[in-house]
């Protein structure tokens, strides 16, 4: 065995802790990496990712239900049809809990498939199992099918369905599915229909989806095709929440593997120049430069690799419910870490690792014995020293005085503890920002606070698992309402403060393509909640607030005035008000006169209504349907939960916990570092007195001081990240932000969070604190 | 009066089941004695001093100092024993690198919770009675090897304790040097400090110690007879 190798074999053996440190932070270096790679793989084109992963269809057309097999598989052969999947039966149905049967979903698109691959279409199964036999179903993720417990019964009609499974189609090509066999079953219970889902060989635009659907549909009879779902749709609803989600998964991908390289680089390093007095005797027995080098890289690497090989499989079951979170924030069917980003973390840490080792061990090695000896006996001579005197002198206890100096002796791997703590501090700060934004985002968006009960008229509340059929169904048509009856009713109801009526007509605008919502309410509804990026609520029939998007699309500014048109009837309003609504939705809204000048048929939609204080809004909810003509409308209190934030926020704390838990590794693992190296002087203050309290306090001294430095660091870095991530999401949804939206720091706040970077530095330095004081004074020397 | 060092029957183990350090080692030390404990190398005298300094734990027998059994102490009150009861010097001195000499010596003050003007003027007190005053802000590493022991000597007089140990203190300084240590000890324990000191130097016992103990393999050899009254220690500054 050669000398070199007998040497790293040795240093492995008789430093088994430096080695399992090492292990430790590249293990969780790596898992971090391969998480922050697949969740920046992830962010690149989501929809297009999945679209290709599942070859999804570009068109999802119903036709007639009694069009023969036959018939449908020519439209499969038609000039331009690259693919082709069905015939699948559906069935529009509602569905109910078995267990709570008067709480109704909303209305489903049941298929009947009995797999879930083909060649269009290929769907993820999320949890679960495919249907197999009758009675079971699969809910579409897009349903909200993952808040619903495998297991779990639903009826319709007479057909009880046990959910075994959960699916995401990326083209939302059915809300459920069930056999083949079961869907005839279930077209009693619902409008029934045929799905035939297609891939064409152009399908760049809506034109040439349209073209292709009508070449495929070339050969049927006139009427055929009951309704039509593009993914261009999908894509855009997609794309813009993907959008939104971008800006902070980057972030603290970025962030997370920033940390990681950074503690691994810190680590290693450490333990190398730890080595500087074992480096100094190999050189006095005759090892070169190379050596030595070889010998340190050796002994590095190989805890290196198996902490890198743990990391992978660790990164990559971290990364399932972490990438499953994502895959809904981009709604995308499915993120996950390719094969390559894999190698690529592993690869690039082991480089890491390589290039902290061989860069200390070279200049270690270049150094004579002698000076090597020295150095690893003590840092550098004078490292610190006039810090470390006046330290000695100012009004401390001594045990934190001497912890507040240690930094100073070693700079380098003080510094690099110091980007870990601050950089998680950072996240910390950024995700506490986010976190308040988002919970003011989704106020914003949904109202609770001020307009809590709605009463939608003619039909059954929104919300539920999901609010949204599958593209290209007909909704069912409304009954008419009576809106004064319904007013009436909810006057009379005690607890009732203010009411709006809402009405709503589509019209043109001059400079703007297509027709824009115009959202009318009655009276004053200031109240109802609507948040402004700038302006005021409209006052007047010629005042009008407008959504970022309709401004910047227009080219318009606050002050401008819209000309809107319904066929002949056209009316002036004057922006008053910039509303708060992500999206690329232009809207408008104004007095409910406005929209029924512009459409005198526009019936009222809903009331909003805003509850006198002390009111329950479940039983104000409860005696107001009581109270409603038979169907006349429903009313229900507002949620408040906003899916798509409620799905960032659950991604912003594991993406934070795991940003922060790779900066207290590093912490640790210094604080160990500089315990280990301080051996000698600690034996030596236990000697003289220090009880293990004052050890333990001056080794957490030592990193408190420089946590507390990173931490008042990382609240300015913290709070311009914040703005800068949250303009990019709302740049990306297409929406201005409110004040109230940035401004979320408090004084007492940022006070608070800047204690974040001493929290997490105590926090990593305790174990290695306990493990100095603990150790007894004879043993230290000894070791020494 | 009651001894200030009182060892009964103290076995020492560094591994379970492998060969006692000490074994069953009894030994006294009387208010203004200086012992010495001399052996080969290996013979246990590193052990006993610090078992008896409370940088260690006995595996059997009792450690009795200044009216204090060790054994009953946890390792917070061990540290409280040994800043306020005894001093120790070392071979290799010991002192903190990045500390001036000034520092080193206050250190203890400081931690038993001595104010810093009467730390300081204590240690600066010392500093001047053993001749290194002109050194007090320089830092160990520009220090001599004899002037790091007086620091040392410095360092464990601070706290004015009840019991001095010292370990093989001229072990690493040359013989002019060791004979200013030997001196310093000597004038020590004529002013009624009590002494217990390592060495496997005979000389030295004999210059610095009344009564010298030798152990051999762990254990007080039968033939260690009190000595007599020290001799004179000779040459070398004051």
């Amino acid at each position: 065995m050669s000398a070199v190798r007998r040497a790293v074999r040795a240093g492995a053996a008789r430093h088994r802790l430096a080695g399992a440190v090492v292990a430790l932070v590249v293990l969780a270096s790596t898992a971090m990496l391969v998480l922050g790679i697949g969740l920046l793989v992830g962010s690149d084109a989501p929809f297009e990712r999945s679209f290709a992963e599942q070859n999804g269809a570009h068109a999802t057309v119903y036709v007639d239900p009694s069009l023969t097999a036959e018939q449908l598989r020519d439209t499969t052969a038609r000039p331009g049809v690259t693919a082709a999947a069905g015939p699948y039966r559906t069935a529009s149905v509602e569905l109910a809990f078995a267990a709570r049967p008067s709480i109704h979903l909303p209305p489903a698109t049941v298929a009947g498939r009995d797999t879930p691959d083909g060649p269009v279409d290929r769907l993820h199964l999320d949890s679960g199992r495919w249907a197999r036999v009758p009675g079971e179903i699969v809910l579409a993720r897009e349903f909200g099918g993952s808040g619903f417990p495998l297991g779990e019964r639903l009826t319709t009609g007479t057909v009880t369905l046990t959910v075994v499974g959960v699916a995401s189609s990326i083209t939302r090509t059915a809300d459920a599915w069930v056999t083949a066999e079961q869907v005839t079953a279930l077209e009693g219970a619902g409008a029934s229909a045929t799905q035939m889902l297609y891939r064409f060989s152009s399908a760049g635009d809506e034109a040439a989806v349209t073209a292709g659907v009508a070449s495929a549909a070339a050969g049927l009879p006139a009427g055929a095709v009951l309704g039509v779902g593009s993914y261009l749709t999908i894509k855009q609803g997609n794309d813009e929440g993907s959008a939104a989600a971008t800006p902070f998964v980057v972030a603290f991908a970025v962030l997370g593997m920033v940390v990681s390289v950074l503690i691994v680089a810190n680590v290693v390093g450490g333990a190398v120049v730890a080595g500087y007095r074992h480096i100094g005797v190999l050189k006095a027995i005759g090892f070169t430069p190379a050596q030595v080098v070889a010998v340190y890289a050796g002994r590095l690497l190989l805890p290196a690799v198996v902490g890198g090989a743990v990391g992978l499989i660790a990164g990559n079951l971290l990364a399932v419910p972490v990438l499953s979170q994502a895959a809904e924030a981009y709604r995308a069917s499915v993120v996950t870490v390719p094969v390559w980003a894999n190698a690529v973390a592993v690869l690039a840490l082991i480089l890491v690792v390589g290039v902290a080792a061989v860069a200390p061990a070279l200049r270690a090695g270049r150094m004579s014995a002698t000076t090597a000896l020295t150095l690893g006996r003590a840092p550098a001579a004078g490292r610190g020293r006039h810090v470390r005197r006046l330290l000695a002198r100012a009004p401390l206890p001594r045990p934190i005085g001497l912890g507040l100096g240690t930094p100073f002796v070693r700079p380098a791997r003080a510094a690099g503890a110091f980007v870990a703590v601050a950089l998680g501090a950072t996240t910390l700060v950024l995700a506490t920002g986010l976190w308040t934004s988002l919970s003011r985002v989704a106020e914003g968006v949904e109202r609770v606070a001020a307009a809590p009960v709605r009463v939608v008229l003619g039909q059954g509340p929104e919300g539920g698992p999901s609010g949204r059929g599958p593209s290209g169904r007909p909704p069912a048509p409304p009954a008419p309402p009576d809106p004064g009856a319904v007013e009436a009713v909810l006057r009379d109801v005690p607890g009732t403060a203010r009411i709006t009526a809402v009405r709503q007509a589509e019209a043109t605008v001059t400079g703007l393509a297509g027709s824009v919502p115009v959202i009318g309410y009655s009276g004053d509804s200031s109240w109802t909640g609507y948040r402004l990026v700038s302006g005021r609520w409209f006052a007047s029939p010629d005042e009008a607030i407008v959504s970022t998007y309709m401004l910047t699309a227009s080219g318009k500014r606050m002050g401008d005035t819209f000309t809107l048109t319904v066929g002949d009837a056209r009316r002036e309003v004057r922006v008053v008000g910039e509303l708060f609504m992500p999206g690329e939705d232009p809207t408008v809204m104004t007095m409910d006169t406005v929209v029924s000048a512009l459409d005198p048929e526009a019936p009222v939609d809903r009331f909003e209504v805003g509850l006198a204080p002390g009111t329950d809004a479940a039983t104000y909810v409860s005696t107001v349907n009581q109270g409603l003509p038979a169907g006349s409308g429903i009313a229900f209190v507002s949620s408040g939960e906003n899916d798509t934030v409620t799905l960032f926020l659950g991604l912003i704390v594991m993406l934070v916990l795991l940003v922060i838990g790779v900066a207290a590794i590093g912490v640790f693992n210094t604080a160990l570092l500089n315990a280990r190296e301080q051996v000698r002087d600690i034996g030596i203050l236990k000697t003289v007195g220090m009880t293990p309290r004052q050890v333990r306090l001056m080794v957490l001294s030592s990193l408190a001081g420089l946590g507390a430095v990173a931490g008042a660091v990382a609240v300015p870095l913290g709070v311009v990240l914040h703005r800068e991530v949250l303009y990019a999401m709302a740049r990306a949804a297409a929406t201005g932000l409110p004040h109230e939206f940035v401004g979320v720091f408090a004084p007492i706040g940022l006070a608070g969070l800047a204690t974040a970077g001493l929290v997490i530095a105590v926090a990593g330095a305790l174990g290695p604190a306990g493990w100095a004081a603990r150790g007894r004074p004879a043993a230290a020397l000894r070791a020494e | 009066m009651m001894d200030v060092v009182r060892v009964t029957a103290v076995t020492k183990r560094y591994e379970r089941h492998g060969p006692a350090a000490l074994d069953g080692v009894s030994l006294s030390v009387a208010p203004g004695e200086a012992v010495a404990v001399t052996g080969p190398s290996g013979s246990g005298k590193s052990t006993l001093l610090g078992l008896i300094a409370g940088l260690d734990r006995p595996t059997g027998g009792q450690v009795e100092v200044d009216g204090e059994n060790l054994g009953r102490l946890s390792e917070t009150a061990l540290a409280r024993f040994r800043r306020a009861r005894v001093g120790i010097v070392f071979q290799f001195f010991n002192l903190l690198d990045d500390l001036t000499v000034r520092d080193n010596v206050v250190l203890p003050a400081q931690l038993a919770g001595m104010p810093a003007t009467r730390a300081r003027a204590r240690a600066d007190e010392l500093l001047q009675a053993l001749g290194i005053a002109p050194r007090a802000g320089n830092y160990p590493a520009r220090l001599s090897g004899g002037e790091r022991q007086r620091v040392a000597i410095a360092r464990a007089l601070v706290n004015r304790p009840a019991l001095l140990l010292a370990d093989e203190p001229t072990g690493a300084v040359d013989a002019a040097t060791g004979v200013t240590v030997a001196r310093i000890l000597r004038d020590l324990t004529r002013d009624g400090q009590t002494l217990l000191l390592v060495t496997h130097d005979a000389d030295l016992a004999r210059r610095c110690a009344r009564r010298t103990v030798t152990l051999v393999d762990g254990r007080v050899a039968p033939s260690a007879e009190p000595t007599n009254v020290a001799e004179p220690v000779t040459g070398g500054p004051a």
